[in-house]
């Protein structure tokens, strides 16, 4: 019901009841140090050294190289930089991509439901959801002699599903609401009024949705990668990953630890800021 | 004097936003007697939910501060108890039946899963006195077939029946405290007679007293006894239902009851109407909180509040009253 | 002093004849061969129970649900029969308003959004003459134009439905739909709406269809009343004589609850399992037979026609009232009270 107590409760900015919560802004922090390390790889003032072989094998922690040396001699710490660079690429591509592809086709199944058309899209999620992932992924990886971006492909047409079922659903639910429906009482067409007034209220799914993907995708990425099925030619944390499986039996940890532990931080950072985010757009029963 | 069923005394809620303190309630008091039906009327917004909550002991929601001088059932307290103390009493000694009756309804069980499950709680005994008990409930709120009904699930009945099955879940333990609010709001104008009339046998078994919520003067004309008007979190007018609707004293009692459309003559010049809106929360006069849409109103108003008093049959909270 | 109902113009505003609508895979019976019409600065009062089809009519009307058959004719062209402009142009002319403000206003986006994109899909003016629109209809219904940049949400639900006229006035419509657009709000915000809404009848000559369960709120608002139940029109009258001297027994029993009298017979009745119509299971007779005191035996196996009543005299004014049932069949009522009273030939 309308009212005043309502509009205290309903106004409560978004950003306030966010930037009360410690654990999405160290989350938020988190990230943020990884993109900027990532941006200083990508620009070239960063972890160029990475692939530089050096004299001293398994070198520990010194002043030269911060963690130390890998097998080869090359500086690990480099090497984790730009792994960080590669995990947020590929997070950041297929966490684009996926929920585009995802939006699209959710919305138009959702419009359009119990049509034909939703009945394909629904079939193709169907099926895509019943592939094992990996051997997808290997398929592809295969298909594609082993171009870079098999991996990206890989993932992003087995995640967009999710996004989608999520859409879909949402669509159906407010398509009923009169807002729609004075959309449609003005004879404006169906994918006008799904775009400009039906997704918009969909934003805070989505937004929630996309950490998720990302973390799923780094994640998967470093799988891949461990599995031969991923990044070959560059470093990342799952190639290092690989990497140290032999090395840890020899005593050598820094590999293992400096990506695992990179990895682990990127991850929680990932989560504090999905957890904090579903708190701060689920404004029910709270008043501020 | 009887003990009052319920007494609510100085019933305060405030508020704690970003931008200060906000009073939802503001001294509200009042008693209801068994066999009596009180109704509490006002606008969207007014704070009538919020005393059912409040006297139920829902609150506080985060933020909110509640105080009273006293909230009692029969005398015996019930503002400071325990979460098991409070289990216990409620849908014992007092109950509520809600606006939607189909969100107060669990879907996944049976109709007589959930009556019975209050009556086993509350009383207890055998299986069979439970379902015996269940299925008089039923029989007892008008149903013919008490058995279909309690096989039935809340999304098979119309919006009528499920009220009613929800009237006998809240009676069935035969509460001295039953708080209807907006009970027929969201039902048709036949459906809305017949809750009435449960209502009213209700009132009339001299059991329970009722606390009738709702913003539709029309209900309350026809099965309250004794009317008290809200606005803004105030009580600003209590009267006998007679006395209310031939004599208002409180200028916004007056303009609501020429609000409503008549039914019988049509009305050739304007509809009547209060001018102005009711204030948001955050912008409360300081004074009487009506003045600024009341034709009576002089300085006095505008400075302070004016306090409930009585005034023949009842009390108003006016400085002026007509 | 009552509307005088004069002979209706050649071509109304707005005639339904036999419409039909259905839904779903069991072809629920919504609406069953309605007909009526509606005409300039004319108000017509559509009343009945939830789901006795009187929002499926609106929606029918303002071309959100395609009949099952029957005809809508607006300035007397068939719906179906026009051009895509014609189309447009009957969108643009007939608008809707809803039942919740809350609801109907799209959550993401501000008013001025909202106010302008029926002129932007209408074509309606160009950018210096839209904000002088907006400007003039926010003024009529009462609100301020520093409201432009806000959101849906930040306002009261009186307020909410204000801007809903608002964007249906800024189309300048000939016919507004109001289906059961008062009944959400409080009476206080009630009687400012219904208020404006009269306001705008006299001053723009706008026919208006009020869609409410409300009977007090019809009295005020309406210069004919339909009855609907269970999909079928079973009376139309005009507002004076429908209220005063209602024909159809559902009628007597509505005015009977509405004006607060005890009518024991149709609250029991409602107590039963079970939904509405379904075109699968055709029901002979008349839909009101199974709750009606005055039911004869012909009320359970033949449906009734429509039958006129007189023209009743009010004043200088003649009346029309015309009644779906078979206790006003002439032929039969000779019957009877030839069987009854007076000794007539048989």
């Amino acid at each position: 019901m309308g009212g005043p107590t309502d509009v205290a409760v309903v106004n409560a900015a978004l950003w306030h009841r966010f930037s009360k919560d410690r654990f999405g802004i160290s989350g938020l922090l988190i990230i943020v140090i990884f993109a900027i390390l990532s941006l200083c790889v990508w620009f070239g003032i960063l972890g160029q050294g990475w692939a530089q072989t050096s004299g001293s094998y398994w070198a520990s922690a010194s002043m030269e190289h911060w963690f130390g040396t890998n097998r080869l001699g090359q500086d690990i710490l480099d090497r984790t930089l730009v792994g960080a660079a590669t995990a947020l690429e590929v997070g950041f591509s297929v966490t684009l991509f996926s929920i585009l592809l995802g939006v699209v086709l959710g919305a138009i199944s959702g419009w359009r439901s119990h049509s034909w058309l939703d009945e394909i899209i629904l079939w193709a999620m169907g099926v895509l959801d019943s592939i094992p992932f990996y051997l997808f992924a290997a398929a592809l990886a295969f298909a594609m002699r082993g171009q870079y971006f098999a991996m990206h492909l890989a993932m992003i047409l087995t995640f967009w599903t999710t996004t989608a079922r999520i859409i879909r659903a949402e669509v159906m639910r407010l398509k009923q609401r009169e807002f729609v429906e004075a959309a449609r009482a003005i004879g404006l067409p169906g994918m006008t009024i799904v775009f400009r007034h039906i997704l918009p209220n969909t934003v805070h799914i989505l937004l929630v949705q996309a950490t998720i993907i990302f973390v799923v995708a780094i994640k998967t990425e470093v799988i891949l990668s461990f599995l031969g099925l991923g990044v070959s030619n560059g470093v990342s944390w799952g190639l290092m990953l690989a990497e140290s499986s032999q090395e840890v039996l020899t005593g050598h940890f820094g590999n293992f630890l400096a990506a695992s532990l990179s990895l682990f931080a990127l991850l929680m950072g990932f989560n504090l800021l999905t957890d904090a985010l579903q708190d701060a757009f689920d404004n029910r029963g709270k008043i501020v | 004097m009887t003990v009052p069923a319920l007494k609510v005394s100085n019933l305060k809620v405030v508020l704690n936003t970003r931008t200060g303190v906000r009073t939802l309630l503001d001294n509200v008091s009042f008693d209801l007697h068994a066999g009596q039906v009180s109704g509490l009327v006002g606008e969207s917004g007014c704070g009538k939910t919020l005393t059912a909550f409040a006297i139920l002991g829902q609150l506080p929601i985060a933020g909110m501060q509640v105080s009273s001088s006293a909230i009692q059932i029969n005398g015996k307290d019930i503002a400071n108890l325990t979460d098991a103390q409070r289990r216990r009493v409620l849908g014992r000694d007092i109950a509520m039946i809600f606006q939607q009756p189909g969100r107060a309804l669990d879907p996944v069980f049976t109709l007589g899963h959930q009556i019975e499950d209050v009556f086993g709680r509350h009383i207890g005994g055998s299986k069979k006195a439970i379902r015996q008990a269940m299925l008089d409930a039923l029989a007892g709120v008008g149903f013919e077939q008490p058995e279909k009904i309690a096989a039935a699930y809340a999304h098979q009945l119309s919006g009528g029946m499920r009220q009613l099955a929800m009237i006998a879940m809240a009676t069935i333990c035969k509460p001295a405290v039953l708080i209807a609010d907006e009970p027929t709001t969201a039902l048709d104008i036949s459906t809305r007679a017949l809750i009435l009339q449960k209502l009213g046998s209700i009132q009339k078994t001299g059991d329970t007293a009722i606390l009738m919520i709702s913003h539709d003067l029309s209900v309350i004309r026809q099965l309250c006894q004794q009317v008290m008007v809200m606005y803004c979190g105030r009580i600003i007018e209590t009267a006998p239902n007679t006395q209310l609707f031939t004599h208002p004293r409180h200028p916004y009692s007056a303009g609501l009851i020429n609000c409503i459309p008549d039914i019988h003559i049509k009305q050739s010049d304007a509809i009547s109407t209060i001018p102005g809106r009711v204030p948001s929360m955050e912008s409360l006069p300081a004074g009487c909180y009506f003045e600024p849409r009341c034709s009576r109103s002089v300085a006095e108003c505008v400075q302070s509040a004016p306090q409930l008093l009585p005034e023949k049959a009842g009390c108003v909270a006016c400085f002026r009253p007509l | 002093m009552p509307k005088p109902s004069t002979p209706l113009p050649a071509t109304p505003l707005l005639d339904v004849r036999n419409l039909s609508v259905s839904f779903g895979r069991a072809r629920q019976i919504a609406v069953d061969n309605v007909s009526f019409c509606l005409s300039k600065k004319e108000t017509l009062g559509l009343v009945g129970s939830s789901g006795a089809g009187k929002s499926s009519v609106a929606r029918s009307i303002a071309g959100l649900e395609t009949p099952e058959s029957g005809e809508i004719l607006y300035n007397g062209i068939h719906k179906v029969n026009m051009t895509r402009l014609q189309l447009m142009e009957t969108r643009q002319k007939v608008q809707i308003i809803f039942q919740e403000p809350s609801a109907s206003l799209s959550p993401k986006r501000n008013i001025k959004q909202i106010l302008l994109e029926p002129m932007v899909h209408f074509a309606i003016g160009d950018l210096l003459s839209r904000a002088r629109t907006i400007s003039r209809v926010l003024n009529t219904v009462g609100l301020d134009t520093d409201i432009l940049h806000r959101y849906p949400h930040q306002f009261s639900t009186g307020q909410q439905q204000r801007i809903a006229i608002a964007r249906a006035l800024v189309c300048e419509p000939e016919l507004l739909i109001a289906d059961e657009a008062v009944s959400a709000l409080d009476v206080s915000v009630q009687a400012q709406i219904l208020q404006l809404l009269k306001d705008l009848q006299q001053q723009k000559g706008i026919a208006l269809l009020f869609v409410s369960h409300d009977l007090g709120v019809i009295r005020q608002m309406a210069d004919r009343v339909a009855v609907m139940y269970q999909g079928q029109i079973l009376e139309q009258a005009d507002a004076d004589i429908f209220f005063s001297q209602p024909a159809h027994p559902y009628s007597r029993a509505l005015l009977n609850i509405a004006k607060g009298g005890q009518d024991q017979t149709l609250p029991q009745k409602l107590i039963r399992l079970g939904h509405g119509r379904s075109q699968l299971e055709p029901t002979d007779g008349c839909l009101y037979a199974g709750n009606c005191p005055d039911k004869m035996p012909l009320c359970e196996s033949k449906s009734p026609k429509n039958y006129n009543i007189g023209n009743y005299n009010l004043g200088n004014n003649t009346c029309e009232q015309r009644v779906r049932c078979h206790l006003y069949d002439e032929a039969i009522n000779n019957e009877t009270i030839g069987n009854e009273t007076i000794g007539n030939d048989e």
